[in-house]
């Protein structure tokens, strides 16, 4: 037994492996199985914290509720009917079981139903990083790739500092120029605002370019980057020398055997990106005043309004979680042999 | 098909020797290497040197009324004036105080943790090394961006709560390649006999695993601080930064956006001090970690 990791070489973890693989499931349902099981721990983790972080917040709902002018037993009699006076073991019981049924309980800043809050804003937001991702996979991975074929040339060069400026640039910055930019240019380009799809689909589409290009732009410098990297290794792999020497040329070889070999790792990054985008669609929200979770999870924040931060917290986590998921299983399809190795 | 289109590609590189050949690129990588490490640091200690230096030269306070509301810029105000008639430039450089301070402290705050952390899950076995990497990931779970706003809101929005807040957040990176690389390095002859020579675990660290894991720290550092500053406007702008009247760059540019149209140059004045700041950190980082591929 080594207490410390510096020893030689423990045979204990192939041993382990052999014996797992002998009572276990086909490898790739285990697989699978593995990833869900993580994925519910760290989101049974997450509620554990999203409740007791906002537990810590200064200030208390029932006096939020009551305003400053209210009398200690008013406070009182809210705090009873919010449960807050009960152990916070019970509270946070009593919570998870009406989030399990569904009920996420009630805005204590305007009395509606977080579900309702949630549901309103969740479409725009969802929107706006379908939008973002397309532009980001539409600039990024043709950048990338290119610039790995012509590497050490001029395009070369100017997608690494095109991918340089994106991650150095703050998005909110990104987004307040892109404004300013249009309002000299387009004047009559509706740069800051939103309008819901129901209301005017048009309108919708034209609000929507502003903030996915302030999203987008700077998320396709990561993929940019790791496409370009990924495809320079690819190149050097046997099998495209192969295809280079029985006659492919450079473009038929990447297009038939490069892509999808380079295109594990940046599948990877997309999807942690697209998780990352809950961060950066905070501030975006902010800066064209989109009613979306993001400007939900701040305000709720600001408004002291426990539930909905709760709420939004667990929903940005879940929607992380989740996107880790789809990436392994995507990876998956691209490479088989991932599934057998972890 | 004759030929292969590929072997014409690189006829230079056939006719020189192949040491020749590879020491002329290193030295070509290494003279552009040089090239943005040495702008990147320019560019910082040119913001360094405007933040401490340039407010003691003007003769206005930062948070004093020094001319007329929205001045445009000219030779007395450098950037114009904001929207209560206080002097822009020197605003902005005084912010920049804020801004510099807190990256610099946050990430070398991020730097100390981060490779404790890193260390110990290293070398201390299984149990721990799963214990504290399971946390680095529970923290890399969450959005950090969330992560500092709730944070932020919780112990109120001071300069100690901010540094803490966002070296917390960026401690997880540094953890991670610490440990990759101590792994990596723990199963190599040289630390094998040392610890068969019966040297103690905490003397291996320093002795050995340090100054391998040191230049991957240093690249780390340059790049958490320009993720840092980046996070620290972010929360500005969103209005939980330093509060006022502190001056900093992100709330600077939230007030100043709405005055967008009509006096542009705040808005670029404040995104400009910002970008370059977060170019230079990048730039050095990039420049290490360019830098480092080619030695090792």
């Amino acid at each position: 037994m080594h207490a410390t990791g510096l020893g030689p070489p423990s045979h204990r973890s192939v041993a382990a492996g052999l014996v797992g693989r002998a009572i276990a499931l086909p490898p790739l349902t285990a697989f699978i199985a593995r990833r869900v099981l993580r994925g519910l721990a760290v989101l049974f983790v997450l509620s554990i914290v999203a409740f007791g972080l906002v537990r810590l917040l200064p200030g208390n709902p029932a006096d939020v509720l009551a305003g400053p002018y209210s009398d200690a037993a008013t406070r009182a009699r809210l705090a009873q009917d919010l449960g807050l006076n009960r152990p916070l073991t019970e509270q946070y019981l009593m919570w998870l079981g009406r989030l399990l049924h569904g009920d996420f309980g009630v805005s204590v800043y305007n009395g509606l139903p977080v579900l309702q809050l949630i549901k309103e804003r969740l479409p725009n937001t969802l929107e706006l990083a379908l939008a973002a991702t397309v532009v980001s996979i539409l600039w990024g991975v043709p950048a990338g790739a290119i610039a790995a074929l012509r590497q050490g040339r001029t395009f070369d060069r100017m997608a690494r500092g095109a991918a340089f400026l994106g991650l150095a640039t703050p998005v909110f910055v990104f987004g307040v120029c892109l404004v300013l930019v249009a309002s000299i240019a387009v004047p009559s380009w509706p740069s800051v605002g939103f309008v819901p799809f129901s209301d005017h689909p048009v309108r919708n589409l034209q609000s929507t370019v502003l903030p996915a290009l302030a999203l987008g732009l700077p998320l396709g410098a990561t993929l940019c980057r790791f496409m370009r990297t990924s495809m320079i290794e690819v190149y050097e792999q046997d099998y495209l020398r192969t295809a280079l020497a029985t006659g492919a040329t450079r473009l038929q070889a990447t297009l038939r055997h490069g892509l999808r070999n380079a295109s594990g790792p940046v599948v990877t990054v997309a999807g942690l990106q697209l998780a990352g985008l809950v961060g950066n669609s905070i501030l975006i929200e902010n800066v064209f005043a989109i009613p979306g979770i993001g400007q939900l999870t701040v305000n709720s924040l600001m408004q002291k309004d426990y539930s909905v931060t709760q709420a939004c917290i667990l929903l940005l986590g879940l929607v992380y979680i989740v996107m880790n998921l789809v990436v392994d299983l995507i990876h998956l399809l691209i490479d088989p042999r991932v599934g057998g190795s972890r | 098909m004759s030929e292969s289109p590929v072997l014409s590609d690189a006829p230079a590189d056939r006719n020189e020797s192949p040491e020749n050949a590879s020491a002329a690129r290193a030295r070509r990588r290494g003279a552009r290497i040089g090239v943005g490490v040495a702008v990147g640091l320019g560019l910082l200690v040119l913001m360094f040197a405007l933040a401490y230096v340039a407010p003691l030269i003007r003769p206005f306070s930062p948070s004093e009324v020094a001319g007329k509301p929205f001045a445009a810029p000219d030779g007395t105000h450098w950037l114009g004036t904001d929207d209560l008639g206080r002097d822009y430039f020197v605003r902005l450089c005084v912010a920049g105080r804020t801004s510099l301070s807190i990256a610099l402290a946050g990430s070398v705050l991020a730097l100390v943790a981060g490779s404790a952390v890193g260390f110990a899950a290293g070398v201390g076995g299984r149990w721990l090394d799963a214990l504290l990497m399971g946390g680095v990931d529970l923290l890399l779970s969450f959005p950090s961006l969330l992560l500092g706003l709730a944070a932020v809101t919780v112990f109120s929005s001071s300069m100690t709560t901010l540094i803490a807040v966002l070296s917390i957040v960026s401690l997880p990176h540094f953890a991670r390649i610490v440990r990759a690389r101590c792994v990596e390095l723990r199963e190599l002859e040289f630390v094998l006999s040392a610890r068969i020579s019966g040297v103690r675990s905490s003397t291996i660290v320093v002795k050995h695993l340090l100054p391998n894991v040191f230049p991957l720290m240093m690249v780390q550092l340059a790049n958490s601080a320009a993720i840092v500053i980046l996070l620290e406007s972010a929360l500005s702008y969103l209005g939980l930064g330093v509060q006022p009247p502190t001056p900093s760059w992100g709330r600077m540019i939230a007030e100043s956006q709405n005055y967008l149209t009509d006096s542009p140059w705040l808005v670029l004045g404040a995104g400009g001090a910002l970008l370059l700041s977060s170019i230079g950190w990048g730039l050095i980082g990039e420049g290490f970690a360019t830098s480092r591929r080619s030695v090792v």
